[in-house]
């Protein structure tokens, strides 16, 4: 049991020497942040049951809303488009992608707290999903993909 | 005895050389959907297991935005 006190003391005789460590673990914290920054994608969708003039003020407030804690690369709006389900009774959404790229993951929570609060607001999805870590050209139409022979050979 | 041909399957992600398959193009993954929405499987389409793993998440993820649907009684 007092065998444990000794022990205790040279751990606590370590403390100064992990403080002079601190220094250069927050720089290297930094660093990482700094090469963690990840290129973020959010796809929101907006009731299209509503005036336009209210749609791009809902488009330009998670703009903002972004813009304060991150970089935004590009913003890719679809305009609207058919729903492939009803969502919310709605069957057609305005879709926006934001590609921004963050650092901490704080302003990814607080961007999806006021997307789930804003009942215009039929669905979002944000994903890392990119490992060039930049966002596609055109992310919607690649034509080239669409001439290909296609499957239709289903035999085994 | 009913021989069987085979017809040599190839992977459309290795052949066109797809780095990564994007969920949000909903006319690629159209095609690996049957008329139900759901996934073709590998035997089908030939994709190569690893594409096969990254576009069945591609399409889960296109499912989520609504691009496709989770069913449906017929694709339009």
């Amino acid at each position: 049991m007092f065998a444990t006190i000794p022990a205790l003391s040279v751990a606590g005789a370590s403390g100064p020497r992990t403080s002079t460590l601190l220094p250069h673990r927050a720089g290297a914290q930094v660093q990482r942040e700094a090469e963690l920054a990840k290129l973020y994608e959010t796809v929101v969708l907006v009731d299209a049951n509503q005036e336009d003039a209210a749609i791009e003020a809902s488009v330009k407030k998670f703009e903002t809303l972004i813009a304060a804690g991150g970089e935004i690369v590009r913003i890719d709006r679809w305009g609207k488009r058919r729903i492939a389900y009803e969502i919310q009774g709605r069957s057609h959404a305005d879709y926006t992608v934001y590609y921004y790229n963050v650092a901490k993951g704080s302003l990814v929570a607080e961007l999806e707290r006021m997307l789930r609060l804003d009942e215009s607001i039929l669905r979002f999805l944000t994903v890392v999903d990119n490992p060039s870590g930049l966002p596609p050209l055109h992310p919607v139409d690649q034509p080239e993909l669409l001439d290909d022979p296609d499957l239709s050979d289903k035999e085994d | 005895m009913a021989i069987r041909r085979k017809r040599k399957k190839s992977c459309f992600f290795t052949e066109n050389k797809i780095a990564h398959i994007d969920y949000k193009d909903e006319k690629l993954l159209r095609r690996f959907v049957n008329e139900r929405g759901k996934i073709v499987p590998r035997r089908m389409s030939g994709t190569s297991s690893d594409y096969q793993r990254e576009l069945a998440t591609a399409i889960k993820r296109a499912r989520i935005i609504g691009l496709l649907p989770f069913v449906a009684e017929t694709m339009r």
